[in-house]
């Protein structure tokens, strides 16, 4: 009955102890996954303090789910739902919402070398990501990086469809325009 | 070339996937922080489960109805039920107190004691006012013994029962224990055995309570066995217990009895 060392329990064993409000068992929890989360969260926030703001929410929301988690589907997969949820939560809180009205899409695709956007690395692009305005930003991420479609994003982020499908396109926009730049200065340096 | 925004989608997506990054530590104390009152995994308390069953155990057998006390108590305590028989018998007039008993220091052999004792009790529970009842029960060698036994009318027995039976206590069943030599005045009832001090209790209030003293004197008697003990209680007055005597190691405070 003595509490063992974290390697020696099971991801099960552990959740278990949380559900029962253990502290310790808690704190093993968010060590395990708070820096990935921490990695979902910087998408969405404008710098590292309001992503790690996110984060706190996010795992208080955690525990306080953890009684509805059953077992199904991944943990892990879970937990980022939640997260991301939290972390739409906090921008809505703390930005205004840009009332985007749907524009119609600029006619000219903007070049961007595919082969060398491939050598831009995650932090260049997290890098791009946070240089996005946050209305965009949460689009761009919702959709690219989580999956949801414009329907869902509509609910989670409280907009229209319509709306959703303007700033999306209007994100992707930006961003190569952004990485147009970065492999300017790429090549420059390749020289 | 330009990139489709599938594949610019699937590239930040790729790419952003596994990144990480270390949270700041006032993180997890924010969280504990919202999350309240943890609890901390234990052991089940084994220690404070024995002790509080050692202490209700305790408590239930010291804690019977004054009536049958004596009776209760002669199977389990022999000594104590000498005590009352030698306390009768050798009655020092009025004063409660100890030192008034020069009692000679007499080892009576634990056996002749024991018997007195048993036939003691029988006398004594049935009355303790019946004097030359009383008299009578303890026949004894061992009373008889005592030059004061003799001397002393009954009547002052009983009044003086109560008290002196407290002093001869502690160890032995030997009722004539060395009273004397034990009694440092003021504490003869706080020296005394708890157990003889419960009994004691009871012959002397019949009508008193069983207070609240009295117990904890019993449970710390039985684990405290120093002269002092940790923490003594006694009557004031009337059914009142009030703290006499403290005994910490380094601490020692005792009332002194008139």
């Amino acid at each position: 009955m003595i509490f063992l060392p974290p390697k020696h329990i099971s991801i099960e064993e552990l959740i278990v102890r949380c559900k029962k409000g253990e502290r310790k068992a808690q704190e093993q929890l968010y060590k395990q996954f708070a820096s990935k989360m921490l990695g979902v969260c910087l998408r969405y926030a404008t710098d590292k303090m309001e992503a790690e703001d996110m984060l706190q929410n996010g795992f208080v929301k955690v525990f306080g789910k953890l009684p509805d988690y059953r077992g199904e589907g991944s943990f892990e997969g879970w937990i980022r739902r939640i997260m991301v949820h939290s972390a739409i939560e906090y921008y809505r809180k703390h930005h205004k919402m840009l009332q985007v009205v749907d524009m119609e899409e600029s006619g000219h695709e903007i070049p961007v070398n595919a082969v060398a956007a491939e050598r831009l690395d995650a932090a260049d692009l997290m890098a791009l990501i946070q240089q996005l305005s946050p209305g965009y930003r949460m689009v761009f991420n919702l959709y690219a990086l989580e999956g949801y479609s414009h329907k869902e994003i509509a609910e989670i982020a409280g907009i229209t469809e319509g709306a959703s499908k303007s700033q999306l396109s209007r994100a992707r926009a930006i961003l190569k325009e952004q990485i147009e730049k970065m492999e300017g200065k790429g090549y420059e340096y390749a020289r | 070339m330009s990139m489709p925004d599938k594949n610019m989608d699937e590239l930040f997506r790729s790419k952003l996937e596994g990144f990480e990054a270390e949270p700041s530590a006032n993180v997890w104390a924010g969280i504990s922080k919202q999350l309240g009152a943890g609890k901390r995994r234990r052991v089940v308390p084994i220690w404070s489960i024995a002790a509080s069953v050692a202490l209700f155990v305790a408590a239930g057998v010291f804690f019977l109805p004054k009536a049958k006390v004596q009776n209760v108590h002669q199977p389990k305590n022999n000594k104590m039920v000498s005590v009352v028989k030698p306390a009768q018998t050798k009655v020092q007039p009025a004063t409660p107190v100890v030192k008034n008993i020069t009692v000679a220091p007499v080892q009576t052999s634990a056996t002749p004691t024991m018997q007195i004792a048993k036939n003691t009790v029988k006398h004594v529970s049935k009355t303790i006012g019946s004097k030359s009842f009383t008299n009578k029960g303890a026949p004894d060698a061992s009373t008889q013994d005592q030059p004061q036994n003799n001397t002393v009318p009954q009547p002052e027995l009983i009044a003086a029962v109560a008290p002196t039976e407290k002093p001869v206590s502690s160890q032995h069943v030997v009722p004539d224990v060395p009273l004397l030599p034990k009694a440092t005045v003021a504490e003869t009832p706080v020296l005394a055995s708890v157990a003889t001090n419960s009994n004691t209790k009871q012959t002397r209030k019949r009508h008193g309570a069983f207070t609240l003293g009295d117990l904890i004197n019993n449970v710390v008697g039985a684990v405290d066995k120093r002269a002092d003990k940790v923490i003594e209680f006694s009557d004031t007055d009337d059914d009142q217990s009030t703290i006499t005597g403290i005994n910490l190691g380094f601490v020692r405070i005792k009332k002194e009895k008139k």
